[in-house]
């Protein structure tokens, strides 16, 4: 059993690593918040898989757990991991004249998400992501219709946080 | 730049560029010391408030039993024991009933933040009440010993010692009491009600145009 375990836990690690960095990048403001963050999602991960029964899409299920995770994580309890290692590690991208000014508008985007109340950010997060109305819906547990009431505030907000980067929302 | 081109040209560029390297293994290995970890948490913490009970029932106990040839004394100290008994199945049951609300991670969001709403307004509801259930039981067994050793020694001890006794021995169960209660309350107000007002936030801002349990 443990072994069929971490063999799904690998293959959803391996496939879907972006999604779990990115919601991590998203609601932890230091380093140190975002490894304690990514340790208890994929603590909540570990412990969802034998409820995951294969009816939703197994991003959707990734996603599910790492926003509920993130969003109902209690910062106060952040000093209670013991190992402080970081288990995802970035190579660095090349820098390239093209790059930097892409990689600076990426730390502002991410800068900005943040400052959204958690629940925009996750709605924010998944728009990005290229997520549907209807897949973002099964996600949050609200109406379709209501997604998009919430998304185009969000997007607004994001707008305004970003001081002019975007000029059509 | 549009919405859209930030999304396609910037966001998604990046998600698809980042080179990320996870150590599988190791994150295995800690995720099953943190699923350790936290399972043995939350036994030890149960057994510590449970095992502290039961040390104080034994006690209360053996005293009224050294006691037995005054039956007052000994029936204060056997009511104590009892309260003390009270006080621990009560946190047991409490503890069992609450394990099966937790909120679980494979909800949708907005249960999930209903689920954690519903468990930190419990944990409020049983730190603001904790003089009734955690304090008055064993408070009412404390008090009727000390009336009952302090009317013993009325009958060979001068009233203004006895008085005494009994003012001290007031003063010393008040402050104990008012200390632990005193605490409690600093644990809702630092902890639980901020806690409580982020995820009625959330909640709110999530709910809000659907029809969620808000109240």
């Amino acid at each position: 059993m443990t072994a069929e375990l971490e063999t799904i836990f690998k293959k959803w690690l391996g496939e879907h690593q972006g999604l779990l960095y990115r919601v991590v990048r998203a609601y932890g403001n230091t380093a140190a918040d975002q490894d304690d963050l990514f340790q208890e999602i994929c603590l909540q991960l570990w412990l969802s898989i034998p409820r995951f029964e294969g009816k939703a899409k197994v991003s959707t299920w990734i996603y599910r757990v790492a926003l509920n995770t993130a969003l109902v994580w209690n910062r106060g309890e952040k000093n209670r991991r013991k190992h402080r290692d970081r288990f995802i590690t970035i190579a660095p991208q090349q820098q390239t004249a093209d790059s930097q000014p892409s990689q600076e508008i990426i730390e502002r985007l991410y800068e900005a998400i943040r400052k959204l109340p958690k629940a925009d950010t996750s709605l924010v997060l998944m728009h990005l992501d290229g997520l549907g109305y209807d897949e973002m819906s099964q996600i949050l547990g609200i109406s379709e219709s209501n997604v998009g009431v919430k998304l185009n505030r969000a997007k607004k907000q994001l707008a305004q946080l970003l001081g002019g980067l975007i000029d059509d929302v | 730049m549009t919405f859209n081109e930030l999304q396609k040209n910037y966001w998604q560029k990046d998600a698809a560029a980042a080179k990320l390297t996870i150590d599988s293994d190791m994150l295995i290995r800690e995720v099953k010391r943190n699923k350790g970890a936290f399972e043995a948490s939350v036994f030890w913490r149960d057994f510590r408030e449970v095992a502290v009970a039961v040390i104080m029932v034994g006690v209360f106990l053996h005293a009224a039993a050294k006691a037995k040839d005054n039956m007052w004394v000994a029936g204060a100290l056997v009511i104590v024991a009892i309260s003390m008994l009270y006080v621990a199945a009560f946190f047991l049951v409490d503890r069992r009933l609450q394990r099966k609300k937790d909120p679980r991670h494979t909800d949708p969001l907005l249960a999930c933040i209903e689920s954690s709403l519903m468990q930190v307004n419990h944990q409020i509801w049983l730190l603001k009440n904790v003089f009734w259930w955690y304090l008055l039981p064993p408070g009412i067994g404390i008090a009727l010993f000390f009336f009952v050793v302090n009317w013993q020694l009325y009958k060979v001890l001068p009233a203004k010692f006895v008085l005494l006794g009994c003012l001290l021995s007031t003063l010393f169960v008040v402050l104990v009491f008012w200390g632990v209660y005193w605490l409690n309350q600093y644990a809702v107000r630092k902890g639980l009600i901020p806690r409580r007002e982020e995820l009625e936030a959330m909640l709110k801002n999530l709910a809000n145009g659907d029809n969620a349990m808000l109240s």
